[in-house]
C-alpha cells in the first residue's frame, strides 16, 4: 500500500495508522533528533506528538503532496513548537557518518567559488557543526533538509510552507552565510 | 527506538483518549473561510479604492493656483488618508489570508500582493463608473478626527465663492445669451456668448462650475464653464477634462479671462479692485 493510500485506510481503521508509524518512525525520529541533542524519552515524547498531530489532521492531507513532505512539515512545526515550550534553543546534533553525508552533499551541490574544497577534511568535520549551529535557523533547517535529508526543492517548500523560489535564495544565502562562519572560526 | 513499543503506544492512546481525527469539514470550512477573506478583502480594498480614484480623477489641476491656499497645502489636504489606510489594511489582510490557505504558501509575497491590487483596482474602475467612489466619499464621516472632507465640501469651499469670480450650481432659465445658477437660495444670472468654452453645458438641471469676472455694473460674464462631476460619470461631457480642457480654451477666451486663468487669484482680486 502506498503511504496515500495508508492515509485512507487509517481514516476508516486506526490500525493502517501503525504501519505509517512504523514507516516514518525512524525518518522522523532522525529528522528531529538531527535538529536537536534530545534525550531518548524526549525523542520518543516528540514523536508521539507528532504522529498524534498527524492522525488528528488526516483529513486536512492534501492528496496533491508527497505524505513525507506534509508529515514532515507537521514533524517540523512540532519540533519548533516543543522548543518553544521547553524556551530551549535547538542545538544541531549529527552522528558521525551524517556529518560526512552533510560535507560531501554541499560539495556535490558546489558553490561558485567551491569553498569547502578549501578546507581540510578533518578541520572541515569540527567546524561543519559549529558553523551550522551558528546559523539563523531558518537557514539551518534549510541546510538540514537540503543536505541531510536530502529533501527536493519541491519538497522542502512543502515542508516549510514557502515558495520554491524563496527556498532557492535561502539554500543560496544559507550556503553564504556557512562560509562565512567556517571561515571565521 | 523500538519500533513495536512506539505504534502500539500511539494506537494505545488513540484509543485510550478517544482521538478521532478532526472532520472533514473542518478543514473545508476553514479553507473556504479563509478564501471568504480574500474575496472580502479584495472587496473591501476596491470600495477604498474607488473613492480615492474618484478624488484624483477630480483634483481641477488646472485650477490649482485659483485656490485661497497654497499648491502644498491644496495637495495635503486633497489626500484621502481614510481611503489610502483602508486600502492598504484590506489588501495586507487579502495578502496574509491568501498566504494562510492550503496552498497559499506556494506562491510569493510580492506577487499575491499585486494580484490583489490589480484585481482590487479593475473593481474599483468599475465601482467608480457606477458613482461608488462619489457616494462613499459623500457619505464618510471620520470618526476619530472628524475633519474629512468629501470631495464635495471641498469643492463648496473653492467655488461657492462669487468674491473671487467662482461659482457653483444649477443651471435654470436659460436665454439666449444669460441664464441662472442657483446656489441654495441664492441665484446669479451669468452672462454668455457662442464662444464661451463649455456652453454645450448649459442645460436645464444641469450642475456647473463657472469662472466669471464682473465688471463696474455688475454684470457676471462666464469666462468658462466646468461640469460639477467628473467626466467618467458625466457621460455627456467625458472628453471634458479641467486642465486639458482650460488650456485649450483658453486660446479662444478674451483677454480679461486668459488673465484670471493665468495669473490667478491675486491677479484676480487686483482686477476686481480696479
Amino acid at each position: 500500500m502506498s503511504d496515500e493510500e495508508l492515509v485512507s485506510a487509517s481514516l476508516k481503521d486506526q490500525k493502517y495508522f501503525g504501519e505509517l508509524v512504523k514507516r516514518y518512525e525512524d525518518k522522523f525520529g532522525r529528522f528531529v533528533r538531527r535538529k536537536a541533542a534530545l534525550s531518548k524519552e524526549d525523542t520518543e515524547d516528540l514523536l508521539q506528538d507528532i504522529f498524534i498531530k498527524i492522525y488528528l489532521n488526516l483529513n486536512a492531507f492534501d492528496r496533491n503532496l508527497k505524505f513525507s513532505s506534509w508529515g514532515y512539515r507537521i514533524a517540523h512545526n512540532e519540533t519548533i513548537s516543543w522548543y518553544r515550550k521547553k524556551s530551549i534553543r535547538p542545538q544541531i546534533n549529527f552522528e558521525d557518518y551524517e556529518e560526512e553525508n552533510f560535507i560531501n552533499n554541499i560539495k556535490n551541490d558546489s558553490l561558485e567559488d567551491d569553498f569547502i574544497e578549501k578546507f581540510a577534511k578533518v578541520e572541515l568535520k569540527e567546524k561543519v557543526k559549529l558553523a551550522l549551529d551558528k546559523l539563523d535557523e531558518k537557514y539551518k533547517n534549510i541546510l538540514i533538509l537540503k543536505y541531510l535529508e536530502e529533501k527536493e526543492y519541491t519538497e522542502i517548500g512543502d515542508i516549510l510552507e514557502i515558495p520554491i523560489g524563496t527556498v532557492s535564495t535561502l539554500i543560496y544565502r544559507a550556503k553564504k552565510e556557512l562560509k562565512k562562519y567556517l571561515t571565521n572560526i | 527506538m523500538n519500533q513495536i513499543n512506539l505504534e502500539s503506544k500511539i494506537l494505545q492512546k488513540i484509543h485510550d483518549d478517544k482521538i478521532k481525527p478532526k472532520s472533514f469539514w473542518y478543514f473545508f470550512i476553514k479553507d473556504f473561510s479563509l478564501w471568504g477573506a480574500v474575496v472580502l478583502s479584495i472587496i473591501f480594498t476596491s470600495l477604498s479604492l474607488a473613492p480615492i480614484i474618484f478624488i484624483f480623477e477630480n483634483l481641477e489641476i488646472g485650477f490649482v493656483k485659483h485656490l485661497d491656499q497654497s499648491p502644498t497645502n491644496f495637495y495635503i489636504h486633497i489626500i484621502p488618508y481614510p481611503f489610502i489606510l483602508f486600502a492598504i489594511f484590506f489588501i495586507l489582510i487579502a495578502r496574509f489570508s491568501w498566504a494562510k490557505t492550503k496552498n497559499g504558501y506556494k506562491f510569493e509575497g510580492k506577487k499575491v500582493f499585486a494580484v490583489s491590487a490589480i484585481i482590487s483596482l479593475i473593481f474599483a474602475i468599475l465601482l467608480n463608473n457606477f458613482a461608488v467612489g462619489k457616494l462613499l466619499d459623500d457619505n464618510f464621516h471620520d470618526p476619530v478626527f472628524d475633519s474629512y472632507k468629501s470631495l464635495h465640501d471641498r469643492r463648496m469651499e473653492n467655488w461657492n465663492r462669487p468674491d473671487l469670480g467662482r461659482y457653483i450650481g444649477i443651471v435654470n432659465n436659460i436665454s439666449t445669451s444669460s441664464f441662472t445658477l442657483s446656489q441654495k437660495d441664492i441665484e446669479y444670472v451669468i452672462d454668455f456668448d457662442n464662444e464661451t468654452p463649455g456652453m454645450e453645458l448649459i442645460e436645464v438641471g444641469e450642475s456647473v462650475r463657472v469662472v466669471a469676472t464682473i465688471d463696474e455694473e455688475q454684470t457676471i460674464d462666464a469666462c468658462i464653464i466646468l461640469p460639477y462631476d467628473q467626466p467618467s460619470i458625466h457621460q455627456k461631457v467625458r472628453k471634458i477634462d479641467s486642465l486639458k480642457y482650460v488650456s485649450r480654451m483658453k486660446k479662444q477666451m478674451k483677454d480679461e479671462c486668459k488673465q484670471v486663468i493665468e495669473m490667478g487669484r491675486a491677479n484676480f482680486l487686483k482686477q476686481k479692485n480696479i
